[in-house]
């Protein structure tokens, strides 16, 4: 069960990769960044995902509802979801209750996470599972429950199928296939969102 | 780069007017031209041609808000630092995203879903100055098209629904498939 320390833990980490990755140097800046849908919609899970185990689940069903009008979101309060998580601001992004993700991962918008899409096929792991720096183009998908290693960068509109083993690989296509494996210290050190490598803040 | 001055924001605006008003085969009357504003489809284009004069007079929180404004409302993200010639046209904006460093030439021609932004990805010939797509005039782009990385695009390309473009193509390309694939040059070989 997640305390409401960890849940301000993982908001505060949440805002500092944000931050990081736009490069906001100004209080100002900083602000705007605080309206964006984008983090919005990351503070509506991560108090959705704190509200829901107790007995206030009213604020719970609050929360989604500002998150799917205001981000056009649709997570799941029961998705797992690790600290350092940057969502698009086109939003849009849809994942269902076993979801489970790994810390810093960059979901840019359109992306679906569910085990719903492919119908009449014998699942025997239950879960869809992503390592830490994962990241996600724009109308990316996964519609199985597969387990995908730290570092993947998934090409938009690409949709996965398959698990991947393999730390650092770049997958493309319907379905998406392995394109490059790169290294990995490379990849936490690249900037998801805006492309580029990571600048110290002034 | 030379700032964008109040008049040239107007024109722009205007020449954005008239390519919708050709677009729809009617005249560019003032009616027409007020009907515009209140399209959602084109209040995007007026408030990102706002949004880079503001940009450029050091106004940034102004088109820091403009740009939210567009967000919200619009769902129509298009960053201060990309330079759109003049003559965009939107057909439905919901879910556009235009990011930074990406060059685009006149009469670009837009659908909803559609993503231009600098190669997210990270691969081992990555420069370390952030290069945007360059891309020509005439860009058609069916809904759900991307257009990612260090590339540029000739004239008069078009891009078909659902296609990721991550490659440069030449003047006059048809584009299709994630990793998108050149068709008219296959058919002529």
């Amino acid at each position: 069960m997640t305390s409401l320390k960890i849940t301000l833990s993982n908001i505060k980490q949440d805002f500092q990769r944000r931050v990081l990755l736009e490069n906001c140097a100004g209080l100002l800046h900083r602000l705007v960044l605080l309206m964006k849908p984008g983090m919005v919609g990351v503070i509506c899970y991560r108090l959705s995902h704190y509200f829901v185990q107790g007995k206030l689940r009213f604020i719970c069903r609050v929360l989604l509802f500002i998150e799917h009008v205001y981000c056009r979101n649709e997570i799941s309060p029961y998705a797992q979801i690790g600290p350092g998580l940057v969502l698009g601001d086109i939003g849009a992004i849809g994942m269902t209750r076993e979801v489970v993700v790994g810390d810093n991962c960059t979901f840019q918008g359109f992306n679906t996470l569910t085990l719903n899409g492919i119908a009449g096929v014998d699942f025997t792991v239950d879960k869809i599972v992503l390592g830490n720096f994962c990241l996600l183009g724009t109308r990316a998908k996964i519609m199985r429950p597969i387990a995908i290693a730290d570092g993947a960068q998934i090409i938009n509109n690409s949709l996965v199928i398959f698990s991947v083993v393999k730390v650092g690989t770049t997958l493309s296509g319907v379905p998406a296939k392995r394109c490059r494996t790169d290294d990995y210290n490379a990849i936490k050190n690249w900037n998801p969102l805006m492309g580029g490598f990571l600048k110290q803040i002034e | 780069m030379k700032s964008q001055s109040f008049k040239q924001t107007l024109n722009l605006i205007k020449m954005d007017m008239l390519a919708r008003s050709q677009n729809e085969e009617k005249p560019l009357t003032t009616i027409r031209v007020i009907r515009y504003l209140f399209k959602s489809a084109s209040t995007p284009i007026v408030l990102y041609r706002w949004q880079v004069f503001f940009y450029q007079h050091h106004l940034r929180f102004i088109a820091s808000l403009l740009k939210l404004i567009s967000n919200i409302g619009f769902t129509v993200i298009i960053d201060s630092e990309t330079e759109i010639g003049p003559g965009l046209l939107i057909y439905h904006s919901s879910y556009i995203f235009i990011g930074p460093h990406v060059t685009i030439g006149s009469n670009c021609h837009l659908a909803n879903q559609n993503t231009i932004m600098a190669s997210p990805y990270y691969h081992a010939d990555a420069r370390k100055e952030i290069q945007g797509p360059v891309i020509g005039d005439g860009l058609l782009m069916g809904c759900g098209a991307s257009i990612v990385g260090d590339i540029i695009l000739g004239d008069d390309v078009k891009i078909s629904v659902n296609s990721t473009v991550d490659a440069s193509f030449p003047d006059g390309a048809v584009l299709i498939g994630v990793p998108a694939i050149n068709i008219r040059q296959s058919n002529v070989e």
